[in-house]
């Protein structure tokens, strides 16, 4: 196995830098509008919690973020930093959702191995399961995965993903205390690359300087 | 281009392993024809005339059944999101879905074509034709029913929602697969039929993946 946890960070696999920005945007889901006049900007580096209760539209507005659906206004805007051009987020987005997009019979090798390529990424697999702890279960098949541990496979995932924009919809629900120690690790690391972060939350997160955005459940 | 045949090995090996491989489909497509040969009974001409329509149909069936998976798992598991983030538009992963089912378990059964035929009491010079015709029809069929796989995937009875949905889509290729049997084994030229059957299975190809990948779109809100 790839020895220890000292992880070389490559210049050559730098990240695209991109910004994203909300004006007053309202997050809509089946036609019924959960939240109004959302606002926010994000540069390179930071990271967006989103806050509320249930059914307050922190689903609804990453899955809008990652282009699943459709912003009629068009004032959700990523841009690359240094052209301004605008992305599609299907160039630009690693996703980790309620459900880990995972297929019962694969490994976390062979997952990471696809999706590291399929998204262009530039980490080895190795490193990426040794980020998230899960290298004594490398060639274990996923339906036998706790849920922890499928929600560390999904983080790989993204961690080996090298996009710049990391949308996590409550990340930190089926981890334990390793696990989530590993997550605010590589969500600093990937800060530090000049990574984009959104990520909903129920509690408070140990990441420094991070935005939150309370979103509140309109009144039935 | 290299990514998406990267995708297509993996949906291939997917729709390999998960279903246990082609030997389900193709026990149940050999039972059908035995049905078949049983329910007509065992006069030698009502059975050759009614063989090919059979045949087809069985394998209609073993396209049917397989249906209500094509998408639903990828659905559930959050595995779409995931793959929609990625270097094909959705289109591009529905045809890999498509093409791989229908390799993993539809075209394999084309291996059985001598065996369906002494089933059926059809002439052994007409399982050829038979093969040819059931790798042509393979793609077809399961594209056909893409549409309305993706549509129905998720909801309660999605199955039988499936089965009255696909049938009416699935004639074209019914009818130019059974009527390139049926020339084979009176001994004439399947040529024309198995050229409109290709046809036919072409065009279900585009329409099945530009509906499917609507569909998919849709569930992605």
């Amino acid at each position: 196995m790839h020895a220890g946890m000292t992880m070389p960070s490559t210049p050559a696999d730098a990240l695209p830098r991109v910004q994203l920005e909300a004006r007053e945007i309202d997050v809509v889901r089946a036609g019924t509008t959960l939240a109004r006049g959302v606002s926010f900007a994000l540069q390179p580096g930071d990271a967006l919690i989103l806050r509320g209760p249930n059914a307050s539209g922190k689903t609804s507005l990453l899955r809008m973020i990652a282009g699943f659906a459709p912003d009629p206004s068009g004032r959700l805007q990523l841009r690359s930093v240094d052209d301004a051009q605008a992305l599609d987020p299907a160039d630009a987005v690693a996703w980790s959702g309620h459900a880990d997009g995972l297929r019962a019979d694969e490994t976390p090798r062979s997952h990471i191995g696809f999706f590291a390529r399929w998204t262009g990424g530039a980490r080895r697999i190795d490193d990426a399961l040794e980020a998230l702890g899960l290298s004594h279960v490398a060639d274990r098949p996923a339906r036998r995965l706790s849920a922890g541990q499928k929600r560390r496979l999904a983080l790989a995932r993204v961690w080996a993903s090298n996009r710049p924009l990391w949308l996590l919809d409550e990340p930190y629900a089926p981890l334990d205390d390793a696990g989530r120690a590993a997550l605010s690790d590589i969500a600093a690391r990937h800060r530090a690359r000049g990574g984009l972060i959104v990520a909903s939350a129920h509690q408070t997160l140990d990441w420094p300087d991070a935005e939150e955005l309370r979103l509140e459940a309109k009144p039935a | 281009m290299s990514a998406w045949l990267f995708l297509l090995r993996r949906e291939i090996a997917f729709a390999w392993a998960g279903g246990g491989g082609a030997s389900a489909p193709a026990a149940f497509f050999l039972a059908a024809c035995a049905l078949a040969a049983f329910g007509v009974g065992s006069a030698p001409d009502l059975l050759e005339a009614a063989a090919p329509g059979a045949l087809v149909l069985a394998l209609a069936f073993v396209a049917i059944l397989g249906l209500e998976h094509l998408f639903q798992g990828d659905l559930e598991s959050g595995a779409l999101d995931v793959v929609a983030l990625g270097p094909a538009p959705v289109e591009a992963v529905a045809l890999a879905k498509i093409l791989a089912r229908s390799a993993a378990t539809l075209a394999p059964i084309a291996l059985l074509a001598p065996a369906a035929c002494a089933l059926l009491s059809l002439p052994m010079g007409a399982s050829v034709t038979t093969g040819a015709a059931i790798l042509l029809a393979a793609p077809g069929l399961v594209a056909a029913g893409a549409a309305p796989a993706a549509l129905a995937a998720g909801r309660a009875r999605g199955g039988l929602l499936i089965a009255v949905m696909t049938p009416p889509l699935l004639a074209p290729i019914v009818i130019f697969a059974a009527a390139a049997i049926r020339a084979a084994a009176l001994g004439d030229s399947a040529e024309p039929a198995l050229l409109l059957l290709g046809a036919c299975s072409l065009g279900a190809l585009v329409i099945g993946v530009l509906g499917a990948a609507a569909a998919l779109r849709l569930h992605l809100e």
